[in-house]
């Protein structure tokens, strides 16, 4: 990441095939001051954000095409996304479904529903991080 | 073996045969006892009327016998009945003499009892032939050593007196010589008749019954000829009662075993006794030469230097004899041995099959040997024995060769049958073992896939529960209590709509998984009313829209032919609509037209839902309404897998029908058909969909 021109507003891939949901979690990011690209599945958001290459990506796990923890994998095998922070949001909570998720090198983990205050209050956390 | 001691016994005889066979026997004893008590004086009564009279009658029991039981080969009976009509005609003859008051000796009566003796012994050999065929040669050497050590006494104690005897003429010793001759050849046949063979038959056993009376009446009357010279009453009497004797084994119902063929040798129960019996046979030359030796009254040297000589030479013959039968029961045993391992190795019941028939085939060298199917036909051949396996007849091992060969391997051959039974036992066992282990996995996988399939059902329906409530949640917290800031009018609108929406939508999805376990339960019941298809399928339309608009997908409503009013349940219709309908938006893409068709003839009414979307494959149309199956052209859109059953089990309920036709890339069309229903048919009543 040193290798990018730094930003005005952070850039946050958000990617889900649920159309509301983009919409919710776009919304809210962008009223927070993030610039948001939306995916509506695996494959497009992979394309994105190796194209794009943002700040954060906030992934769904369900998703066509490509789901949430093989896209979290790719994306820590990219050179140029591998330490992008990422955020998996899922509807599953199974335990071993969260355990899946780190595995596959996620940085946090959203369960839905969720609260969208919270959602930006964690992005917030970890681009503030930085 | 059932099928051959069948063949060993006799016609059925009736009551009346057994009646007459009682008569005959009766009137023979009362004849010898006749014989017996009229006093010696009266000879001419004795040997003119009973002695012939006797002769007569087994001559004519034999005879009728031959007639009435019609034996295989009636040739061993009719010379018997021929040996004893010689005598008959020696003894006529002989009461002549009486008659005349003379007793020439020797005399032409002499001739005809000498002649009788080889008649008898050539029925008893065509008996011999048939019945024992195939018996090997211990049982004539057995005899013969008999015969020979009985020759040596009948030499030293009958014969040699005779030639010694100054009082009687070289004429008159020949001819006694020739009856001791006669009886030789009678104890020899006889003795081989009775080794090796079953006689135990009512008839065989009267037949050795007469040939015994017979060697011991003659036995008695040579030896009272010999010391007294005149008492020739107790002879006489045995050889009488032995005549009666052959009579009753003619008459007997069992008479025509003499010379039916044994195909299943007899247990050899008596090899030890034989062997015994031979060995005191074998010692009885060396123990009289010792006895004579010491008592210092002269030695028959020559006789027993012949008798020593003929024994040791009928042993080496049966030394020989038991040799190349233990060969060739070590051949069998070797042959059965590979055969049983053979069959361990073989694995189908071809193979099987082939290798009882190549090991029967070697067993009998020369004959033929198969495994037929069991139609009842294997009785025909030579040989036959069932192969059972668990208890049901499923073939006949059978083999063709001569007789001897048969009888040699008949054990053997059983053995090869029964081994061959095992096997396919086992080989039936493995193959249902095979059978019930390929039945439990494919249910394992069965079972495996349905527990997949429910796993993934969990998986997606909290996922399409989640997905919703996380719209209506969110939405709803930005309206009411976030820290998101002001919103405009047109976005609280947009917002609450979005909420109503997921809402419809969350509700829709309840819906499906409740009708899903009311079907599972059969607690899926109709109400029905008359039911404005035209309107419903519009408002269906139209809570659809938003949905479809916000994935650019247009949907039409066309009408032809608007239906009467459906006697239907206009909820499972609407629920019906609802899931083709957001299917068809689904897989539609952006752009993408939906037309919903509703139209009617006269008794039925048509609805179609047609898209422009991804198509399902013409393999998996079959499977499309199973519940849980989603197409694999599906997996880029998420969905329960409910929809569809759901759709056909509304149908179904209906009395009505629902089609598919797709093709992958064009677009798929669901026709659904519903009959139209008098409403006053039933009227007022919910009925039981399933």
């Amino acid at each position: 990441m040193s290798a990018q021109p730094p930003r005005e507003q952070p850039l946050v891939l958000a990617a889900d095939d649920d159309e509301d949901l983009l919409g919710l979690v776009s919304f809210r990011l962008e009223r927070a001051g993030y610039t948001v690209l939306l995916a509506r599945d695996g494959a497009e958001a992979l394309e994105i954000a190796l194209r794009e290459r943002p700040d954060l990506a906030l992934l769904d796990v369900m998703m066509p095409k490509l789901d949430g923890f093989e896209l979290t994998r790719r994306l820590r095998e990219e050179e140029a996304t591998s330490r992008m922070p990422i955020i998996l949001l899922t509807a599953r909570s199974q335990d071993a479904d969260v355990q899946q998720g780190f595995d596959a090198g996620a940085d946090d983990y959203i369960r839905k529903p969720f609260s969208p205050d919270e959602l930006r209050a964690r992005v917030q956390a970890i681009l503030g991080r930085r | 073996m059932p099928s051959t001691s069948a063949r060993d016994g006799v016609a059925a005889a009736g009551a009346g045969d057994r009646k007459l066979w009682k008569a005959g026997v009766g009137t023979s004893l009362a004849l010898c006892a006749v014989f017996v008590l009229v006093p010696a004086e009266h000879d001419l009564v004795r040997y003119g009327i009973v002695y012939p009279l006797t002769e007569a009658l087994a001559v004519a029991a034999i005879v009728y016998g031959v007639l009435r039981y019609r034996p295989s080969a009636p040739s061993a009976w009719l010379l018997i009945a021929g040996g004893l009509a010689t005598w008959l005609a020696g003894d006529l003859i002989w009461a002549y003499y009486l008659f005349k008051d003379e007793s020439p000796f020797p005399s032409p009566a002499d001739f005809f009892y000498l002649a009788g003796y080889l008649v008898i012994v050539g029925g008893l050999l065509v008996a011999v032939r048939r019945r024992a065929a195939g018996v090997d040669m211990r049982s004539w050497l057995d005899a013969g050593m008999f015969a020979v050590v009985s020759g040596l006494f009948a030499w030293i104690f009958l014969v040699e007196p005779t030639i010694d005897d100054p009082s009687i003429s070289a004429r008159e010793a020949f001819v006694s010589a020739s009856y001791v001759a006669g009886d030789l050849l009678l104890l020899l046949v006889a003795v081989r008749f009775v080794m090796g063979i079953s006689w135990r038959f009512r008839s065989l056993e009267l037949l050795v019954l007469g040939l015994c009376l017979t060697l011991a009446g003659d036995v008695v009357f040579q030896l009272a000829l010999d010391s007294a010279g005149s008492s020739l009453g107790s002879g006489d009497t045995l050889l009488l009662l032995g005549i009666a004797s052959f009579g009753a084994a003619g008459l007997h119902e069992t008479m025509p075993a003499l010379t039916e063929p044994i195909r299943v040798p007899s247990k050899e129960r008596y090899d030890d006794l034989r062997l015994v019996l031979l060995t005191a046979c074998c010692l009885i030359p060396p123990a009289v030469l010792l006895v004579e030796w010491a008592s210092g009254t002269g030695l028959h040297l020559v006789a027993l230097v012949v008798t020593t000589v003929l024994i040791s030479l009928l042993a080496v013959a049966r030394a020989e004899v038991a040799a190349r039968r233990a060969m060739r029961t070590a051949q069998r045993e070797s042959l059965l041995g590979s055969y049983a391992s053979d069959l361990m190795r073989a694995d189908d019941e071809e193979e099987l099959y082939g290798m009882a028939t190549r090991t029967a085939a070697s067993l009998i060298d020369d004959g033929s040997a198969a495994v037929v199917p069991a139609d009842g036909q294997a009785a025909a051949h030579a040989f036959s024995v069932p192969v059972e396996a668990r208890g049901e007849h499923v073939a006949d091992l059978v083999a063709d060769a001569d007789l001897l060969t048969i009888r040699r391997n008949h054990y053997a051959l059983g053995t090869v049958a029964d081994e061959l039974s095992l096997a396919l036992e086992r080989e039936q066992l493995r193959k249902r073992e095979q059978e019930a282990l390929a039945a439990l996995s494919a249910q394992n996988e069965r079972l495996l896939e349905l527990d997949r399939m429910k796993d993934q059902f969990v998986s997606t329906i909290t996922h399409e529960l989640r997905t919703p409530l996380s719209s209506m949640v969110g939405y709803l917290e930005m309206l009411t209590g976030s820290d998101v800031g002001e919103l405009s009018k047109e976005e609280r609108e947009r917002f609450l709509g979005i909420v109503d929406r997921n809402c419809r939508r969350l509700n829709r999805l309840v819906d499906d998984i409740l009708t899903v376990a009311r079907i599972d339960s059969a607690r899926f019941s109709l109400e029905r009313r008359n039911v404005d298809v035209v309107r419903l399928a519009s408002e269906r339309i139209e809570s659809i829209r938003a949905t479809a608009e916000q994935r650019i997908v247009g949907v039409e409503l066309t009408v032809e032919n608007p239906p009467p009013p459906l006697y239907a349940d206009p909820m499972r219709l609407g629920q019906l609509l609802d899931n083709l309908l957001s299917n068809a938006v689904k897989f539609s893409p952006e752009g993408g037209t939906v037309r919903l068709n509703v139209g009617s003839n006269e008794d039925t009414v048509h609805i179609e839902v047609a898209d422009s979307g991804v198509g399902i494959p013409a393999d998996e149309q079959d499977e499309l309404f199973t519940r849980f199956f989603r197409a694999s052209t599906a997996s880029t859109v998420q969905g329960t897998g409910l929809g569809l059953s759901i759709a056909k089990s509304i149908v179904e309920a209906h009395g009505g029908t629902i089609t598919v036709a797709s093709e992958v890339g064009v677009g798929t069309t669901f026709s659904v058909d519903l009959p139209v229903q008098a409403p006053q048919e039933t009227a007022g009543k919910g009925e039981a969909a399933r």
